[in-house]
């Protein structure tokens, strides 16, 4: 190695073989590490989906509202990541459930009534866990019956005796998460802030109220008009097919408000010892917890109360997803309750199905900018009538064919008056920042977005009918054997 | 300096032995190109696929001294979509001649016909390829599925196709024609024939000299017989023949088989006395199989089963006289980009060609792939189906979401659905497969059953 030439050969041998090691560790690393993110592993070994039916957002102190109805939740979701505009897909409880489960519409999974089950060739949630080694369960309230066909894909599907038992199933819940060590699912379904209301407690009702609401029992029986509700007329102590006619009064709608709040509250006290029982458990501390509601409620704000429209009070639902290396935010991208599964399934590192409508909040969970425009669509089915969400902006796309579906008389429950409901079939446009409310229809006052909105949610109508059609072939539909609405 | 100068041998050593191994073995390349096509030939019928019986003495002479591709996988399992995706390279759902008819009237017995350029205007066919390149092409056919109307035609300056179900004996003194006259020139020759197919027979009729046991059962082995029992079978949804029955109906199968191999060898002497195998590649393939009973049924297009869907394809460059067979998981999609480059063509095309080429793998490169198919027939069933190198299949039929998953090490004749047994592989093969019709903007529906005919008097 004296010569000049030597060392320079040598040095340049050298350099090259550095490059070629280079090379090497570089195309190993790629294989190996995939993105050169440096996020945060987020995957979580427990996942708890708690579904609080009928808990409309507005009605949350985190959310906004004036009352303090739910200081334990409040300071819980204050821990994760709130979603300021969760849009569900329908208005009703199963048809939001089937839609998370499969990330597809109503129309698409088949789940658009009571008596329509769930499409048993798609890949459901719980299903795709339990192939991917998780133990899968859920608690749910006697009005997700079996026969909507997702059950079976639980390993464990139990339905309360009880409409309401929340003191009771919490016991039973925490046990079941305790005591799955490994990769564990678990859907829990609330449904005690749901009608019946409970009697309205002195926080929220002052005074003593003696109208017709105070019987809850009532609800199955009657139904309502925007102005009036008709319960039967028993006076000759039989049912005589007859209805008394009970104008709504103010003190009864303050009645109704009071009482469904105090629902609330009480679930959110028993949410408390909920937590409380579990978190000492090594469990607790890789548990995912996902809190949200599968529709929210009308209360009087377009003259019907329950639920049975798509305007924000019935779709605009609480959603928060708590995990310990979630940084705590708040998000103002609307999103879908459709995005729950993909969601899920991407923080797992499992492929989601190609066919679903739902995206991946994941991108959004770790802090970045998601579309503020993003179009979230709602349906309402069986009406053939839709919603679309955009920004500030919603179109509602009514039926100008739409028929009474329901003839049979012999189900004249408040609920399914409601459901066929007089709206004048004009189509709806509201700016959500103004108006959340929905009380303005801006329709034909020259806003450009109308027609912007307009023709997606005419596309998106599109997209459901040819689902449907495929479905129809499925389904087998009696009206005259309507289950009725619990 | 000793050190020095080794190590400078060492890389120029390194560098030859890289060159040598990359360029292919046989010096010259090729000038010419003919393609032919044996429509209906099940590979496993071949000897060099490992049949039992030596039915191709001159077509396994051809076969080893080529590169003999040993899993080919076609990218559907009947003639119309097979063919146009092997000219275009491109999956049926995307050049869109899935079917004969796009739709159909029964009453008035007609309807549209599919055509690709109207169907798929943008889509260049390697004949027009090789006709953009200043060559002379021309096509010679037994009609039927690759007739003129469906657009197999395009590119080239003749199109053979005057006979329904024609066999070699039509089209290859048509090719022979043409050839005499453009052997000087740099030329494309596509040579089709349906020797082999169900609804051929020979014109003297069979002498059923495989037929070895005495056959006792109804079936003489004729066009009307084969569809009939093909008809039956897509109606009740399986046939129900005897032992004896199906080895006949191999019998008949292998006949017209050794049959071909006879036309194929006067063909191959004719054009070896005009000179031409200097300067001409030879690719030869078969677009589709044909079911004998292996999932209860006969003939072809229903299913992607292998005895549907594995074929033969192998290629012959000019004067190559050995033999190397070739392991690599393809598909007949990629004879296109595989031609293009063999003859020194600049892919015009790249964004249509979903194929790749192989010649890397004449040299030992192993281009294995997880490889696609689908079938439409005639609207009977949708099905779309995924292969992957290390032997698992997996099939989706569209219009009731049946799922199959079949592990092809275990399990070649695809007889154990291993769906609920392996659910985890069959989910993560069904969202590949998803995905790749997703990317085609062929994931959604309608998957409707209906009828589009593909031989007369169909959809009555």
């Amino acid at each position: 190695m004296k010569c000049k030439l030597g060392k320079v050969g040598f040095g340049f041998v050298l350099i090259v073989g550095i490059f070629f090691i280079g090379l090497l560790v570089i195309q190993f690393a790629k294989k190996n590490t995939g993105s050169l993110s440096l996020q945060k592993q987020i995957t979580p070994k427990h996942i708890v989906l708690i579904n609080i039916d009928s808990l409309r957002s507005d009605h949350m102190g985190i959310y906004g509202y004036s009352k303090n109805t739910t200081p334990f939740l409040d300071s819980l979701f204050r821990k994760g990541v709130v979603f300021d505009n969760a849009i569900a897909p329908g208005y009703l409880t199963f048809q939001t459930d089937a839609a998370i489960f499969s990330g597809l519409y109503p129309s698409e999974n088949n789940v658009t009534r009571w008596v329509t089950p769930i499409d048993e060739k798609i890949h459901i949630l719980p299903e795709i866990l339990n192939t991917y080694g998780f133990s899968t369960a859920a608690f749910v309230s006697p009005s997700l019956w079996k026969t909507f066909g997702w059950s079976s894909k639980f390993q464990t599907y139990s339905i309360n005796t009880d409409l309401k038992n929340i003191a009771e199933t919490r016991g039973t819940v925490s046990s079941w998460i305790n005591g799955h060590q490994d990769q564990s699912f678990l859907f829990w379904h609330i449904y005690d802030v749901h009608i019946p209301y409970m009697p309205a407690n002195t926080t929220y009702y002052k005074g003593k109220y003696t109208g017709p609401f105070i019987d809850d029992s009532i609800w199955s029986k009657s139904w309502q008009t925007k102005t009036t509700l008709y319960t039967p007329d028993n006076s000759t102590g039989t049912e005589s097919g007859k209805f008394i006619a009970t104008p709504f009064r103010p003190v009864d709608v303050d009645y109704l408000k009071a009482s469904y709040d105090t629902g609330i509250a009480y679930v959110d006290d028993q949410l408390k010892l909920f937590f409380s029982s579990i978190q000492n458990n090594p469990v607790y501390e890789d548990t995912l917890f996902i809190i949200s509601a599968e529709h929210g409620e009308d209360l009087k704000e377009h003259g019907y109360l329950f639920h049975g429209d798509i305007y924000n009070n019935n779709i605009k639902v609480p959603l928060v997803f708590i995990y310990p290396s979630l940084n705590p935010s708040r998000i103002k991208e609307a999103v879908s309750s459709l995005d729950i599964m993909p969601t899920i399934l991407s923080m797992l590192n499992i492929p989601s199905p190609e066919t679903i409508d739902g995206e991946s909040l994941m991108p959004i969970l770790q802090g970045e900018k998601g579309d503020l425009n993003r179009s979230i669509f709602t349906e309402r089915a069986p009406f053939d009538e839709y919603a679309i969400t955009k920004g500030e902006w919603k179109y509602i796309l009514r039926n100008p064919d739409k028929k009474k579906t329901i003839t049979s008389k012999t189900v004249e429950s408040f609920f399914t008056q409601m459901l066929v409901s007089d709206t004048n079939n004009m189509d709806e446009f509201y700016n959500l920042n103004n108006d959340p409310m929905e009380q303005h229809n801006l329709i034909g006052k020259g806003y450009k977005e109308e027609e912007t909105l307009r023709s997606e949610v005419l596309a998106f109508r599109t997209r459901m009918q040819e689902a449907r059609k495929l479905n129809s072939t499925i389904q087998q539909l009696d009206y005259n054997k309507l289950i009725p609405y619990p | 300096m000793k050190k020095i100068f080794f190590l400078f041998l060492l890389i120029i050593g390194a560098i030859v032995i890289y060159t040598e191994t990359t360029r292919l073995k046989f010096d010259k390349k090729p000038q010419n190109v003919i393609l032919i096509s044996i429509d209906g030939l099940q590979a496993k019928h071949l000897a060099e696929y490992g049949y039992a019986l030596k039915t191709t003495p001159n077509l396994d002479g051809f076969l080893d001294s080529s590169y003999l591709f040993m899993n080919t996988i076609s990218p559907s399992s009947w003639t119309v979509p097979t063919h146009m995706s092997i000219f275009t390279s491109m999956f049926p759902s995307e050049h869109k001649v899935v079917n004969k008819f796009l739709d159909y009237d029964p009453a008035s017995k007609s309807g549209t016909v599919a055509n690709l350029k109207q169907l798929t205007p943008s889509a260049v066919t390697l004949a027009e390829i090789f006709k953009n390149n200043g060559y002379v092409t021309g096509g010679f056919t037994g009609d039927s599925g690759v007739g003129k109307q469906f657009g197999f035609s395009q590119g080239f300056d003749e199109y053979y196709d005057a006979q329904a179900f024609g066999g070699f004996d039509g089209s290859v003194p048509k090719a022979l024609d043409w050839l005499a006259k453009n052997k000087d020139k740099k030329f494309f020759l596509f040579l089709h024939g349906y020797d082999v197919h169900g609804q051929y027979a020979p014109a003297s009729g069979f002498d059923y000299r495989y037929v070895t046991q005495p056959y006792t059962g109804q079936f003489t082995g004729s066009p009307a017989e084969q569809a009939t029992l093909r008809e039956e079978g897509l109606k009740n949804g399986k046939l129900n023949l005897s032992l004896q029955d199906v080895s006949f109906w191999r019998a008949i199968y292998d006949e017209k088989i050794n049959r071909m191999d006879f036309e194929f060898n006067s063909f191959m002497e004719q054009i070896k006395k005009m000179g031409v195998m200097d300067n001409t590649a030879i690719v030869v393939f078969s677009d589709h199989g044909t079911e004998f009973y292996e999932h209860q049924r006969l003939d072809h297009g229903h299913t992607l089963y292998g005895e549907l869907v594995d074929v033969l394809f192998a290629i012959h460059l000019p004067g190559q006289n050995t033999g190397k067979k070739i392991m690599s998981l393809v598909s007949t999609i990629d004879i296109m980009p595989t031609i293009l480059k063999l003859v020194g063509i600049n892919n015009p095309v790249p964004a249509q060609v979903k194929g790749i080429d192989l010649t890397p793998s004449l040299n030992g490169a192993d281009l294995s792939r997880d490889i696609f198919m689908e079938t439409d027939y005639r609207l009977y069933t949708h099905k779309r189906a995924v292969q992957t190198p290390d032997g698992w299949k997996f099939i989706l039929t569209l219009e009731n979401s049946g799922r199959e998953l079949y592990n092809l090490k275990n399990d070649p004749g695809e007889q154990i659905n291993l769906e609920d047994k392996e659910p985890k592989k069959a989910y993560e093969l069904e969202q590949e497969l998803d995905k790749h019709l997703k990317d085609m903007n062929a994931l959604d529906g309608p998957w409707v059953v209906g009828c589009s005919p593909v031989y007369p008097g169909q959809c009555l």
